[in-house]
């Protein structure tokens, strides 16, 4: 009997050892193979041509005109990732930590900002603030001019505010509510508590959105050529040079000088972070969602107005593409007709159910590549955890059409011929959601710190024991939010598989661009819609597989009781 | 707590069992569903049906053009090939093309750039094919060795805001002439022609006509009355549509007024540029017979009366009927235009044009 037992402790020991081997070694195999081998790809596109050495790409990258195209990228970068980190911490704050009413309608309304087609949030602007637009023109009387470099500020902050509400407030639920209460009760006003305890605990996570939007606005090409006006920044440069003139080599050393830029952000992200080991060993009961009053932040007031105004707009953009799928014309002709959908209703159910097939994958699987991936780097010192930090976050910089193009150069022959299936389509969205869940894991185990997990070994538990009992529920939050944008994410992708895309495997946000690009708005209203009310039905999809547990345990304790 | 913790994992263990065991992504919609669609459309016995039931993959085309759901539905029902479309624009076509390196990821590239077809044909991408119903259009529409032929005129046009028009006070502009008229300052939206093919073919169309001096000279002139040049194809027809502007420089500015925005339609009257809009079919395609008939199919009269029917363009098919909103090319004055030439001068002239206006 004993014995037994024994040989069956040992036997678990044995297999998780052999598991944690493999993972240690599976997870930087894939970043090798399917973030590293692309890139270095693309690198040597940028400087090796007809077999031959050319750096004349870099030389012209050198030439004058570029200058003012890293003072536009950095301009824009920098402001909206400041704006739309200071939105995603107001929103956060207004969510978690202040006594507004209704304040849970201000995470859907998140929500639903980032289920908005990109393609389509740019005409509703028009359509709502423009010449002719509802709001600023018939109802305020105003003309505003919607395109420049102001433009694609407001519509990166408002994007991104979402990613920064989802990274943040995933680490202000790990914080214990007790350490502000404790600075409360021994007298601290709630602006020094708020200075001195709440900020500083949120760091990790306002510095970890902080990159994660920074890369994001720095690769996004699509909103400077929708609403830029012919403000051009590095990432729509290489688009349009890879779609425009072919320039494949260009392209790539654009990339590169992308690539560098970002890397130095998420440097300057490490050294920040190094000097800030701020320790939260007691991790909050993750089922506290309600939120304690005795925490309330000082600037409630001002964070419930900016909420409140992100939200009503976020809804208003909503009505605006309902109207326009269940109208004539849309912005013109408002008559009840259902014509959009008559249309375009086999191409809508087609590409529906290719859009949803990827996205469920991506979101159940990538995660927890990311978290996998964030945890190696946590245990592992020195190159390895550079190299795996690198290549987890490398692909927030690397533009998604580049990026696309660079599978297709590493991928399309043997032994590796993945173009053309859906399984590359799965690993391109996987690879560019892996930063969030990367990220967020990160932020989460770095409050953690390691001696959480030496405690639980020290009380006798195994390896295996302390990752399943200990460390995977601590980060249940990132996985979620990787899962949750991840779904979103490949539900409204385009960039990044426009190249790896084939007419078997037509998504919808593929439809809607196709169909605003030929100018038929309704139609591409009524996509849009479809979209927004399936990504809404999937999203609740994943939060009823995430209560399952929880709901088991109590039908089980139930019928225990009976 | 612990409980829920496995619990959770089993869960996902399972969820992952059953994605990589779950089912594949619908392929090509049963051919059953096609024939309601399109009932105006009688499908005549005389459109001989497949010998035999068609039994191989589904015919991959990627597309620039407009209707694509309706040509597949027909084309399928008239052949009982199925058909999966994309929508590409054709710089992405050929980008893909060449990071392809030669191996074929679909059978038909439909519609797009002449210029992109021309260098891909150069770069040996795509498969010759003399069509027996390509004997019918004119060789100006077609490639001598069969690599790529037109299927319809793009022509470029200026879709007018007609509100707006009466709320400035001012005529609708009919020619290039008079779209510099400083009435129309900030009114007139025009792509990049570095990103743009159609704003390309406007710029290169002024200085052939005008020639060298005097079509930079109107350009000149122009650009007084473009506020920026916009960064896609797209959003002039758009901007105007919706009123942001009063002129869009557009192809097929046709679509803005069939999809019900207060727009007119001008056909430039002092020169219409135009392009023609091809198939071909993609080198190493393994699908080869089903794509000969596509491209068949599309060169037909009957093929061609239906493309102009869901996009309104005129044929390259001579004498093929069109509906009534889509203008014959004797009505027209197209600009005599040379390809070869755009071709060859378009970085020089996209340089130039870079260094004056953008600058």
């Amino acid at each position: 009997m004993l014995k037994n037992g024994h040989s069956v402790i040992l036997n678990k020991r044995r297999i998780s050892d052999v598991l944690f081997a493999g993972i240690a070694v599976a997870v930087p195999v894939f970043l090798l193979l399917f973030v590293f081998f692309p890139l270095v790809k693309m690198l040597t596109y940028s400087f090796f041509q007809n077999g031959q050495w050319n750096f004349s790409h870099y030389q012209q990258l050198l030439g004058g005109r570029y200058i003012t195209l890293f003072r536009n990228t950095l301009l824009v970068t920098f402001s909206s990732t400041f704006l739309a980190v200071m939105l995603g911490l107001s929103v956060t704050l207004a969510i978690h930590r202040s006594r507004i009413r209704f304040r849970k309608l201000f995470h859907y309304a998140a929500i639903l900002n980032m289920i908005s087609p990109p393609f389509v949030s740019a005409i509703v602007f028009i359509m709502l603030f423009g010449r002719r637009g509802l709001i600023a023109n018939r109802l305020l009387g105003m003309s505003i001019t919607l395109v420049g470099p102001q433009m694609i500020v407001v519509l990166q902050t408002i994007a991104n505010a979402s990613i920064a509400y989802l990274v943040i407030s995933s680490v202000l639920r790990g914080i214990d509510p007790n350490i502000e209460k404790s600075a409360t009760d021994l007298g601290a006003s709630r602006y020094r508590v708020f200075y001195t305890v709440t900020l500083p605990l949120l760091a990790p996570g306002l510095i970890a959105s902080a990159s994660l939007i920074f890369a994001n606005v720095l690769a996004d090409f699509g909103t400077p050529i929708l609403v830029g006006g012919g403000y051009r920044v590095l990432a729509s440069e290489a688009y349009i040079q890879l779609l425009s003139n072919y320039n494949l080599g260009y392209a790539a050393t654009l990339s590169v000088a992308l690539l560098f830029l970002s890397s130095w952000m998420f440097t300057v992200e490490r050294l920040l972070l190094k000097n800030k080991e701020f320790v939260s060993a007691n991790i909050a009961e993750q089922t506290s969602e309600l939120v304690d009053h005795t925490n309330e932040n000082p600037y409630s007031l001002l964070n419930g107005l900016l909420a409140t105004l992100f939200s009503l707009l976020i809804v208003t953009q909503f009505f605006t593409v309902a109207a326009g799928a269940f109208t004539n014309v849309w912005g013109y002709d408002f008559s009840f007709s259902l014509r959009h959908f008559q249309t375009a209703r086999f191409q809508i159910s087609k590409s529906l159910q290719n859009s949803l097939y990827f996205a469920f994958r991506v979101a159940l699987i990538g995660p927890m590549l990311g978290i996998t991936a964030a945890y190696l780097y946590q245990r592992s010192r020195g190159l390895v955890r550079t190299a795996i930090n690198h290549m987890a976050m490398a692909p927030f910089a690397v533009p998604g059409t580049v990026m696309g193009i660079s599978y297709v150069m590493a991928f399309n022959r043997p032994p590796l011929a993945l173009t053309g299936t859906a399984m590359i389509i799965i690993i391109v969205c996987m690879i560019r959601e892996l930063p969030i869940s990367f990220n967020s894991a990160k932020a989460i185990l770095k409050q953690v710190s390691n001696n959480l997990e030496e405690a639980s070994r020290d009380l006798g538990a195994s390896r295996w024991h302390t990752f399943t009992r200990i460390i995977v529920p601590i980060l249940f939050p990132a996985y979620k939010a990787g899962m949750l944008h991840g779904f979103i994410h490949v539900m409204i992708t385009i960039g990044a598989i426009i190249f790896l895309i084939t007419p078997r495997y037509v998504t919808i946000t593929f439809e809607i661009f196709r169909a605003v690009n030929s100018g038929r708005l309704g139609e591409g209203a009524a996509y849009a819609f479809t979209l927004v009310v399936f990504t809404v039905l999937g999203l609740a999809g994943l939060h009823l597989l995430w209560k399952m547990p929880a709901l088991f345990c109590r039908i089980k304790e139930k019928m225990a009781v009976k | 707590m612990e409980r829920k913790s496995i619990l959770s994992i089993l869960l996902v263990l399972v969820i992952i069992m059953a994605l990589f065991t779950g089912c594949q992504p619908a392929p090509a919609e049963e051919p059953t569903e096609v024939s309601e669609e399109t009932p105006e459309q009688p499908v005549e016995a005389a459109a001989e049906p497949a010998d035999e039931p068609y039994t191989g993959e589904p015919l991959q085309i990627y597309a620039a053009y407009g209707g694509l759901e309706e040509i597949a539905q027909k084309f399928e029902s008239e052949t009982g090939i199925p058909v999966e479309m994309l929508s590409m624009s054709s710089g992405e076509v050929l980008s893909r093309m060449r990071a392809e390196a030669g191996r074929a990821l679909g059978d038909v590239w439909f519609g797009g750039g002449i210029d992109s077809f021309m260098v891909a044909a150069e770069e040996g991408l795509l498969h010759p094919y003399q069509s027996p119903e390509a004997i019918s259009i004119e060789d100006r529409f077609k490639d001598q060795e069969g690599y790529w032929t037109g299927v319809s005129i793009v022509l470029v046009t200026f879709v007018v805001n007609k509100p707006l028009a009466e709320e400035l006070g001012v005529d609708i502009p009919r020619t290039w002439e008079s779209l510099t008229d400083p009435a129309y300052q900030g009114e007139v939206s025009m792509p990049n022609p570095g990103i743009s093919g159609t704003a390309y073919t406007a710029i290169a169309s002024m200085i052939q006509m005008r020639g060298e001096v005097a079509g930079w000279e109107y350009l000149d002139v122009l650009d007084q009355n473009i506020p920026y040049y916009a960064e896609r194809g797209s959003e002039p027809p758009q901007q105007a549509s919706l009123g942001e502007v009063l002129v869009g420089i557009s192809p097929d500015g046709i679509n803005s007024l069939r999809e019900g925005y207060p727009v007119e339609v001008v056909y430039p009257e002092d020169g219409t540029p135009w392009w023609h809009s091809p198939v071909a079919i993609i080198e190493g395609t393994q699908n080869l017979e089903a794509a000969q008939k596509f491209v068949d199919w599309v060169l037909t009269e009957e093929g061609q009366a239906f493309l102009a029917e869901v996009s309104p363009r005129p044929s390259t098919r001579p004498n093929v009927p069109l509906p009534e909103d889509v203008p014959t090319l004797d009505e027209l004055n197209l600009v005599d235009y040379d390809f070869a030439w755009a071709a060859q001068e378009r970085d020089r002239i996209v340089e130039e044009w870079t260094q004056r206006y953008t600058q």
